[in-house]
């Protein structure tokens, strides 16, 4: 496919002396969903940070839409979303001024925020319920609801989910990859880390396995599956 | 004492004990009566930094007020001593008043939760140097002399003679200290302090500990306080004992390193170094020291205690080649063994390879060094 | 009567003062959530710079040595965030806080270093002519100085409880990490609100030097009597900073005319710090409750 989305060449990511991430490199096609998966530390969060520029890399090219992301704010101005590790709401803050936030980058007039928030509120009708609540008092599935909300402000053309049912009923995880294989419909792309190997492999049209900071693996769901490269990675990855 | 030997890092810390202790009770057989002087004033600032050590650790707040403290010591302290009281019922008495003091300030402030133990002493070394010290009944406008009679057949006519006496006081509340931090209060405490969430959860039921080391801190400034008036022989005036000289003594646990009972030594030891060298130089020690906080705190090490121990790992890596950690290591390549679906919440996955001392039950602190969450700016 | 109203006028002239310095307090705590102890000596280095420099050394007329001390005021908020504060607030409050600390110790010696141990006997920057206001007289340097307060408690109010501004503001002091991944410009933002600090930091220096000497601590004592304010609104509240350093203002000014032992209203000032703590105590406790019924 040509006109890659997002495409990342060569990405190093290290804490320190910590190495997390070491010369990898992946592509997002344009309305695609793409599958990030490996065992606990193989470095995937670190993938997303390196990529916004949460973490300066330090090696790698990243490109959205041809453009270079250096830093989050321009990240964000190119039209990628993150929907952080643990959600990361702002707790103090009402649900409606998560929203607005998340709306920061988009240079638009207010009533044009408005809009973008009442369209959030269709998708996910309790965060509209809530929406003068307190985001640290609401459930894990709506802060979820919320995070996932709050990246949606700026209309991304690449959403990044992070452990997307990380500590969630499973019913309610049904309904947010509902909701994101709609927003694929209308040609979103996503790049999506998780946990529920087979959910992911369900939705995703392209996988990566990590292992140790390096893809393991690249192709289709089938293949993975096929090619037994999901029990290798996750055994590579415990050590066992 | 066996057990003591069979432990390497024990033994260690055994030696350095040893050698330390035998420094400061010979070196003043070979100095004049000057450096005496500056002796037995650091031993008296080690005291203040012990007691300030004590606070952070227990609390994990900063008192503001500590010269308050300090000149109180000097001020009852003279009232008692010129009334014929022998030195160690002075210091009991004097200690008793600090402590009776800190509850004052302690108790509405330690039961919340924030900084307010910081900003509550701070007014009261302003209500201190301004309003109380100036009363006549505590200090007034004139110096008095303060007596120094001789401590259990010591004498303290010379500089000397009080410096060993201090030096004594000194080693009985490092002593304390020690034990009261390897007490199973002490490390839920030192554990507690570092967690807010922990912190907060349990406000309410830690408060009587760290008022309780709050009085200790107290308790032990004043006592500083008694033996700082008799080493001058009289009672400076208030703005001796001002905010800015609190500010001037929280610098010295500091810079000796604020977690370690270590850092009350190195910290008057300092005091020991600069003054005479500040001297020298014609530069303002309040200067000096404020230069040195800042710089320790942005190197991020615990003060000079936490160099001297991140230079020792160095060294011993550089020369046995093996990487030798007491509370644990930190290994990142090695991924922690995941059940299934993982659970990946996102925080660092360690291992922990425990060294040394550690039980079950026992507190393990990590401390992760490395740059560059999403959290730094 | 009148006794006492000139007691009232002149505690609320220096009630102004407090107030400006507990709003650019609570400004700061409300970004990087530090008490920001070396406020005090910001205002009184800034103010030397003013007297000793500006005008002294390059001869400025006052009104445009005014305006660059708020620069300066500013650009001392901006440093002491960006060179001190900053890198250590990941660090936790102790050592933040420890960090404000040495700040101030810093620029009080630094000004003592550079200009000397006397204090600058500097001109009123408004006019000194007094009006006659019920039996006693205003000076118009005291409503200067009220205005400025009134102004600026306005626009802060204003700028950090209305606009989407304050509400970057608060998600910065939560999470800064979060507020990066949503994309609001931290680096700015916090460097604005720590410039509108250090700003009315320098404000208050020189609205101060008019009603009394300024020495080189005399800021930090009038740090103090801000943060009993400053605690009764939890570093929280703008209004509450405001009317309560002028009651404060009121309180220590009666407690000074009336009982005339030396620094009693200090030890005043202590006491009712002790009561603001009560206060908060009772506010924590409410928010405990609304916790745990969740
Ligand atoms: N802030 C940090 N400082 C130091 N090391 C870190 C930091 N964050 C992650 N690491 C290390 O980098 C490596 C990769 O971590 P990362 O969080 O990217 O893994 P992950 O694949 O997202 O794991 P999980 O599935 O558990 O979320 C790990 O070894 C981890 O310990
Ligand atoms: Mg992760």
């Amino acid at each position: 496919m040509n006109g890659d989305l997002l495409s990342v060449r060569g990405l190093s990511v290290s804490y320190g002396p910590v190495s997390a991430v070491r010369n990898i490199s992946l592509r997002v096609g344009d309305g695609e969903i793409v599958a990030l998966l490996g065992p606990n530390g193989a470095g995937k969060t670190s993938v997303l940070r390196g990529v916004t520029g949460l973490v300066p890399p330090a090696a790698g090219r990243i490109r959205m839409a041809g453009h270079r992301v250096d830093r989050p704010s321009r990240a964000v101005a190119l039209g990628i979303a993150h929907v952080p590790e643990g959600r990361r709401v702002f707790p103090g803050l009402s649900v409606r001024d998560n929203l607005l936030l998340g709306g920061w980058a988009v240079s638009g007039h207010r009533s044009q925020l408005r809009v973008r928030q009442d369209q959030i509120f269709e998708m996910f009708p309790r965060l509209g319920e809530r929406q003068s609540q307190l985001a640290g008092q609401l459930s894990g599935g709506e802060q979820q609801m919320l995070a996932i909300g709050r990246a949606l402000m700026t209309e991304p053309r690449l959403l990044l989910i992070d452990e997307l049912s990380l500590g969630l009923a499973p019913m309610v995880v049904d309904t947010l990859i509902e909701r994101l294989v709609e927003l694929n419909g209308a040609g979103m792309s996503l790049l999506l880390i998780e946990q529920f190997v087979h959910r992911a492999l369900g939705i995703a049209d392209r996988v990566y396995m990590l292992s140790k900071g390096r893809v393991v693996f690249e192709g289709t769901p089938d293949d993975a599956t096929k090619t037994g490269a999901v029990e290798e990675a996750y055994l590579l990855g415990t050590g066992a | 004492m066996m057990a003591l030997l069979s432990d390497p890092a024990k033994r260690n810390r055994a030696i350095v004990v040893v050698l330390v202790a035998a420094a400061a009770v010979l070196w003043p057989v070979f100095t004049s009566k000057t450096i005496h002087f500056y002796g037995a004033l650091s031993a008296i600032y080690a005291l203040v930094a012990l007691s300030l050590v004590i606070l952070a650790g227990w609390t994990g707040q900063v008192s503001l007020g500590h010269a308050a403290f300090l000149g109180f010591g000097v001020y009852i302290g003279q009232k008692v001593l010129s009334a014929g009281v022998p030195v160690p019922i002075a210091v009991l008495t004097v200690a008793a008043f600090g402590a009776v003091i800190s509850l004052v300030l302690g108790i509405p402030s330690l039961r919340l939760r924030g900084v307010y133990l910081t900003i509550v002493t701070l007014a009261f070394g302003a209500a201190c140097q301004r309003y109380f010290f100036q009363l006549n009944s505590v200090r007034g406008f004139r110096s008095h002399t303060v007596p120094r009679p001789s401590v259990l057949g010591i004498s303290t006519a010379s500089d000397k003679g009080l410096y060993y006496v201090v030096l004594v006081v000194f080693a009985v509340a490092m002593f304390i200290a020690w034990n009261l931090r390897r007490s199973d209060t002490g490390r839920s405490l030192f554990a507690i302090r570092d967690s807010e969430e922990a912190a907060q959860a349990l406000a309410v039921h830690i408060a009587p500990y760290k008022i309780g080391a709050f009085a200790l801190s107290a308790a032990l400034a004043t006592t500083a306080g008694l033996f700082y008036g008799m080493l001058y022989a009289a009672t400076p005036g208030p703005d001796q004992f001002g905010i800015l000289q609190s500010f001037f003594l929280l610098a010295l646990p500091v810079v000796g390193g604020l977690e370690s009972l270590w850092g009350a030594v190195i910290g008057g030891a300092f005091l020991a170094t600069a003054q005479p060298l500040v001297n020298v130089f014609h530069i303002r020690l309040f200067l000096a020291s404020a230069v040195a906080l800042i710089l320790v705190v942005l190197s991020g090490y615990d003060g000079v205690t936490g160099m001297i121990a991140a230079l020792w790992r160095a060294v011993r890596t550089a020369v046995v080649g093996t990487e030798h950690v007491r509370y644990g290591s930190f290994v990142p390549d090695a991924a922690t063994a995941t059940n299934g679906n993982g659970n990946g919440n996102g925080k660092a996955h360690v291992r922990v390879r425990v060294l040394g001392e550690a039980v079950p039950g026992t507190f393990v602190r990590l401390r992760v060094h490395g740059a560059g969450s999403e959290d730094d700016r | 009567m009148t006794r006492f109203l000139g007691y009232v006028v002149a505690g609320l002239a220096n009630g102004t003062i407090y107030a400006l310095v507990a709003l650019g307090v609570v400004v700061i705590y409300r970004i990087s959530r530090v008490v920001n102890l070396a406020h005090g000596a910001m205002g009184v280095f800034a103010t030397y710079c003013f007297f000793y420099v500006f005008i002294g050394d390059w001869g400025l007329p006052v009104a445009a040595a005014f305006v660059l001390t708020l620069v300066v005021g500013a650009g001392l908020g901006v440093g002491v965030e960006r060179a001190f504060v900053g890198p250590v607030r990941s660090r936790g409050t102790l050592h933040t806080l420890v960090m404000t600390v040495g700040v101030l110790l810093l620029l009080t010696e630094a000004t003592v270093q550079f200009w000397g141990p006397n204090t600058p006997p500097i001109p009123s920057v408004f006019p000194d002519t007094s009006i006659r206001f019920g039996g006693t007289g205003v000076s118009v340097h005291q409503f200067a100085a009220a205005g400025f307060v009134l102004l600026l408690a306005g626009g802060l109010f204003y700028l950090l409880n209305r606009t989407r501004y304050g509400t970057a503001v608060e998600a910065i002091a939560e999470d800064p990490g979060a507020a990066r991944i949503v994309g609001l410009p931290v680096r700015n933002i916090v460097t604005v609100t720590w410039a509108i600090g250090g700003a009315s930091a320098a404000l208050a220096g020189m609205l101060y030097i008019h009603l009394n000497t300024l020495d080189q601590i005399s800021l930090t004592f009038v740090l103090i009597y801000s943060l009993v304010a400053a605690v009764l609104g939890g570093f929280n509240s703008l209004p509450i900073a405001v009317l309560g350093s002028l009651g404060v203002g009121v309180t220590f000014s009666l407690a000074q005319g009336y009982v005339k032992t030396p620094g009693f209203a200090e030890f005043v000032v202590f006491l009712a710090l002790l009561g603001a703590l009560l206060v908060q105590q009772r506010s924590q406790q409410t928010s405990l409750e609304t916790v745990a019924e969740f």
